[in-house]
């Protein structure tokens, strides 16, 4: 832990060297959410969904998955980025340390660039909430915790699935965009709007809909199946299970070069 | 006893079959044929605590997969490795403390940040003490002379600079083995020289074995005696620098300074490469000929004031030994 904070602090650091660029790119990672959320309120206005669905869940669902994504990218912005780690062939060199990988490859790269995004985001979470629960509960506050601990947990999953498929491709940042730009952009909307099929897809293949759509059912008091609350954290057996598929790759690692 | 023991190490690695041209590469994506390089192959060797070996071989001869085995990075297929009792691969964690590595081509360090405060990081990493890592810190510093920079960004620093903060990076922890893959690339003389004493000094110092691989013969032939030659991947040679240049010095330039000559005598083998009144050099093919008994036939024909025999290029040697593996 003391190592992890000595990584934030020499990334800090880093940024800081340049300092103008680092405000620019905080300033447009703001900008991007904003343009997204703005989208997003067109196109449900556009088709006259807000009968269905009140703007708040709509916004619920969007800053969730944000809410993770944004939170992965800043803190575990090495794994999202491990494929140029292999292919500089600097992951030799962390390999030649006696400390876990884990941490090592979370001391390469943080993402402090995310931090607008993650403010913006944080403070739509909170607005949302404050306005979709009416009649709070503990166990409500546990899901929310919950939602939030199993999105992080989700992204971090496809992340790491993402660096363990670059042991295999060396460039398998694009294939695992699919899963964790796509999946946001599909679970953004309400997950009604969807064919069944899709809807499965996002719960057994990616988790999507145990960390937005089934808990804002237990949240507006349409369920009360307490096996609701715990749901999001079903995020974590992918989390597991990418830890198992990256462990495999480091064994199939061959290095490069000279 | 033996500090390093390397037994019949074996490592193959796959590579995809690709032919130039598009088409070519359109045809990859559906069938893949594969061929199997022997990059080590069967290389045995041991080293013993304090020595200084050098591990040469052309490029692509095996040297950086022998390094990356004997670091833990790389699993050999078969075959084992044991350093001060440690198997690089299966106890890395352990392992690894008691190691420092040089990449010449890559950098353990943090490009924008003052090389201080990387070193500060590395201490996180290693779990130096604060008494030990300032004690060691200071000794390295004064000893690679980096006080005038080690408060400047690493990107600000020549590559001679960068090179001495980069071994006094892989030293911080004592590590008990130093490896040093190309550690005098691309540097200029006085770098150069710096670097060797360097190596040298915490050799004699702190007992460090060292193992380097070089293109730059003169590195090794400064440093060491021992020399473990590699190439397609099969140990060639392990002896001294001084076997290999009996073995492979084909010829030697000898000058032979003389008060008056008039008629040369002619001795088989041997080339009159200048001539000058009062001396001629000479290249003699060391196959059918030695120093001494061309010396012996001059003397017959003039009385000889001076002889120079005129030292070997290391490299040619080197080029003659790889000719002579067919390398």
């Amino acid at each position: 832990m003391r190592l992890f904070f000595k990584y934030l602090a020499l990334h800090l650091k880093i940024e800081l060297e340049y300092k103008s660029s680092f405000i620019m790119t905080i300033l447009a990672q703001v900008f991007y959410i904003l343009a997204e959320l703005i989208t997003i309120i067109a196109v449900i206005a556009k088709f006259e969904l807000f009968d269905m669905y009140s703007i708040y869940e709509v916004l619920f669902n969007f800053s969730v998955l944000w809410f993770g994504y944004a939170c992965m990218e800043f803190i575990f912005r090495g794994f999202d980025l491990f494929s140029q780690l292999i292919v500089s062939g600097d992951f030799d060199i962390l390999l030649i340390r006696p400390r876990s990988l884990f941490i090592q490859i979370v001391g390469s790269k943080i993402g402090y660039e995310k931090i607008g995004r993650l403010i913006v985001i944080t403070g739509l979470f909170i607005y949302t909430i404050a306005h979709l629960i009416t009649n709070w509960t503990i166990l409500k506050a546990l899901l929310l915790l919950f939602v939030l601990i199993g999105v992080c947990a989700m992204y971090l999953a496809i992340f790491i699935f993402g660096a363990a498929l670059s042991f295999v491709t060396i460039q398998g940042l694009e294939a695992i965009n699919i899963f964790s730009s796509g999946s946001r952009q599909v679970g953004q909307y309400p997950m009604q709007i969807y064919h069944k099929a899709v809807i499965w897809v996002f719960t057994f293949v990616i988790p999507l809909t145990v960390v937005n759509y089934y808990p804002l059912d237990y949240l507006l008091d349409r369920t009360t199946n307490i096996a609701y609350v715990f749901m999001p954290l079903l995020t974590f057996i992918l989390f597991i299970l990418s830890l198992i598929a990256f462990r495999f790759g480091v064994k199939k690692y061959t290095s490069t070069g000279s | 006893m033996s500090f390093i023991i390397v037994k019949d190490l074996n490592k193959t690695f796959k590579v995809l079959k690709r032919d130039s041209g598009l088409i070519n590469a359109m045809k990859t994506l559906f069938k893949r044929e594969y061929k199997y390089i022997n990059a080590v192959d069967n290389v045995s060797f041991t080293i013993k605590k304090g020595e200084i070996v050098a591990y040469i071989g052309p490029n692509g001869a095996g040297k950086s997969t022998t390094i990356k085995m004997l670091t833990g990075i790389l699993k050999p297929d078969s075959g084992e490795i044991s350093v001060d009792g440690f198997d690089p691969f299966k106890d890395r964690s352990k392992y690894v403390k008691n190691i420092g590595v040089v990449f010449g081509q890559k950098s353990q360090l943090w490009w924008d940040i003052p090389v201080e405060d990387s070193y500060l990081i590395l201490k996180e990493i290693y779990r130096i003490s604060d008494k030990d890592f300032n004690k060691r810190l200071n000794e390295l510093v004064k000893l690679l002379d980096l006080s005038d920079f080690i408060k400047t960004p690493l990107r600000q620093l020549s590559l001679g600079q960068r090179m001495r903060c980069e071994i006094a990076a892989s030293l911080l922890h004592n590590p008990k083995v130093l490896f040093l893959d190309e550690p005098t690339i691309g540097l200029d003389a006085v770098s150069k020289i710096q670097v060797r004493n360097f190596i040298k000094e915490i050799n004699k110092k702190d007992k460090v074995t060292i193992i380097l691989t070089s293109h730059d013969m003169s590195d090794i032939e400064a440093l060491t005696n021992r020399v473990i030659v590699i190439g397609h991947g099969k140990k060639l040679f392990d002896g001294t620098f001084d076997d290999i240049k009996k073995k492979f010095e084909k010829t030697k330039k000898v000058e032979i300074i003389f008060n008056e000559l008039d008629k040369l005598p002619t001795i088989k083998k041997v080339n009159l490469i200048n001539r000058t009144s009062t001396k001629v050099l000479l290249d003699l093919d060391m196959s059918c000929n030695t120093v001494s008994s061309v010396i012996r036939e001059y003397s017959k024909v003039c009385e000889i004031e001076d002889v120079n025999i005129i030292p070997t290029d290391i490299d040619n040697v080197i080029v003659n030994l790889y000719k002579e593996y067919d390398l």
